[in-house]
């Protein structure tokens, strides 16, 4: 190999490192806005639900997706409007907004469960699911 | 020292790299024996076919500049994978899927150094991936004999029955099938006396016919891709590339109507009781979108040729994720982890087109460095097959055609990068064989 073609493989190379260090603080800080993102919006759907145990609870989902549980609850009608899932550790992972129907809003971090700061007594939904007559998990 | 290991190695290479596509083909069957064996035995097989290659291309002339613009390439899309656990949902499965991209790309672009300019060896190599995919298929066959249910799909309310042979799913192992195709094709063109001829065009049938009972839209009109244009570049004369272009258009007609596609079974499914508080058994999280008034019946799913598989409301919905996360994605080898199934039309865990799949593992980078890759690798092999001529040609016109073939199926399936996948290896190192035509430089 030529020691000019030597030179453009080296520069090629390096530019290449380059681009890939640069895309390590990209990725991180895309990472961190998404999380953001879904929390302010699992947030914003567990404030519209209010009390975990409120006379809205209407129906629940067990071992859906990863292994998470859900309980669901009644707006104006539609049993399924709000809904919130959660993982073993009593996290909130997944809420879903179906007051508009046929165009649900979803928050979810279930890809990466353990991003989720928004945590439940877990105990206490255990209870409402066997209130609801769901299966022992 | 060198020459003897680089010819231990060219001796083994054949037969080890079409046991390789057959042991990746067992690690993703339907019948548990094959699995069982086949899941350890594929990744050691693929380590061991990297070694071999890579002594073999020990001993090689310097590679072309087509091939070393190639190997740049892939690097660049590997060590993107890995750097990419840095800010991966699941680290681990990144750097490990990373890892065995990385084993596979190497084993492709050093059998290409190493083969450069050896046309028998090339059509060796060549002849093992069809070999090994003919016994996939012939498997398939002693599948259905003797355990009908397990090589039959039952009809669902999703889908209506659907051959799968020993894959897991109809259309695990007609990936494969669609890529060998052109390989078939070229074996028929090769050999010249009668029974070697007829043992081509039976194994290019079994191949062909394999898709067709499969039901697998997206291998069906891959497959006649991968012939238009192994027929395109193996012919030189205008008269020949047309006899053989409407021998692909006239076969494809045929495939598609034989190819009736089942109907789902309708599920005749009533309104479930409302007094069930089981949200999953009235409105399942993973047919929500699209389903309409979960009051109502269930409505019914009709599959069509083109459409009917739910897939563009799905890449929709992949396309929203990626959006969240543009640049630089959700982390390599994390595509089901992120493609969340929501869609009533729609039955898959990943979004069924490998691009989407990459554009949300590794953002708009990663897709840059795939495309980059696999269109650098399709043009160079076109390339190289229009400056050889004879046998050479042909061969270097099938394995470009089986890379295209791949490259088309990669529009309908998410498999690419999915080392694991059935057809995966062979997409990429037919890839690789189709600029090994020319011989580099001597040193």
């Amino acid at each position: 190999m030529s020691r000019h073609v030597t030179r453009r493989v080296v520069l090629a190379a390096a530019l290449a490192l380059a681009v890939l260090a640069a895309l390590v603080p990209v990725g991180r800080w895309e990472r961190g806005r998404h999380v953001r993102e879904e929390l302010r919006g699992l947030r914003e759907l567990q404030a519209l639900v209010g009390p975990l145990g409120s006379p809205s609870l209407s129906a629940y989902r067990v071992g859906v997706g990863f292994g998470f549980d859900c309980l669901l609850y009644r707006r104006e009608g539609n049993r399924f409007a709000l809904e919130l899932c959660f993982d073993r550790q009593g996290r909130l992972i997944e809420a879903i907004d179906r007051r508009r129907r046929g165009d649900p809003r979803i928050a979810s971090l279930r890809e990466e469960p353990s991003a989720s700061t928004i945590r439940v007594d877990r105990a206490l939904v255990d209870r409402l699911l066997r209130r609801l007559g769901a299966p022992a998990p | 020292m060198r020459e003897q290991l680089s010819a231990r190695a060219e001796r083994i290479l054949p037969g080890l790299l079409g046991f390789t596509v057959f042991a990746f083909a067992c690690g993703s069957s339907v019948v548990d024996l094959f699995e069982l064996v086949g899941r350890p035995l594929r990744w050691a097989s693929l380590v061991a076919l990297a070694a071999a290659s890579v002594a073999l291309a020990v001993g090689a002339r310097p590679p072309t500049r087509r091939l070393r613009l190639a190997a740049i390439g892939a690097a660049s899309l590997v060590c993107l994978a890995a750097v990419s656990a840095a800010w991966s949902v699941d680290p681990r499965v990144s750097s490990g899927r990373a890892g065995s991209l990385g084993v596979l790309l190497l084993a492709a672009a050093a059998l290409a150094a190493g083969a450069a300019g050896r046309p028998e060896l090339i059509r060796r190599l060549l002849t093992a991936i069809l070999a090994a995919a003919v016994v996939v298929a012939a498997a398939g066959l002693v599948v259905l004999a003797l355990v009908h249910g397990s090589a039959v799909q039952a009809a669902s309310d999703q889908y209506g029955a659907r051959y799968r042979g020993m894959g897991q799913n109809p259309n695990t192992v007609a990936a494969l099938f669609c890529v060998a195709l052109p390989l078939a094709a070229w074996q028929v063109w090769e050999r010249r006396t009668r029974w070697a001829r007829l043992a081509a065009l039976a194994a290019f049938a079994l191949l062909e016919g394999s898709i067709v009972a499969s039901g697998s839209r997206g291998a069906l009109l891959s497959g006649a891709v991968a012939l238009v244009v192994f027929g395109s570049l193996a012919a030189r004369s205008a008269r020949t590339r047309g006899t053989l272009l409407a021998g692909v258009a006239a076969l494809t007609v045929v495939s598609v109507g034989l190819a009736q596609i089942p109907n789902a079974e309708q599920s005749g499914r009533t309104a479930p009781p409302p007094q069930t508080r089981n949200a999953e058994r009235i409105l399942p999280l993973d047919r929500e979108i699209g389903r309409g008034d979960p009051s109502a019946p269930a409505p019914g799913i009709k599959r069509r040729l083109l459409g009917g598989s739910g897939r563009a409301v799905a890449w929709r919905g992949a396309l929203d994720r990626a959006a969240e996360r543009p640049l630089a994605g959700y982390g390599f080898g994390t595509e089901e982890q992120v493609f969340v199934d929501r869609y009533y039309y729609f039955a898959a865990g990943a979004p069924e087109n490998s691009y989407l799949g990459v554009l949300l593992q590794l953002g708009v980078a990663g897709l840059a460095c795939l495309v980059a890759l696999a269109l650098g690798l399709l043009a160079a092999g076109v390339a190289a097959a229009r400056g050889l001529a004879g046998a050479p040609r042909r061969a270097a016109a099938a394995a470009a055609a089986a890379l295209a073939g791949g490259l088309a199926l990669a529009l309908t399936q998410s498999y690419l990068v999915s080392v694991g996948n059935v057809a995966t290896a062979s997409v990429w190192i037919s890839g690789f064989l189709a600029l090994a035509g020319r011989a580099g430089r001597t040193a």
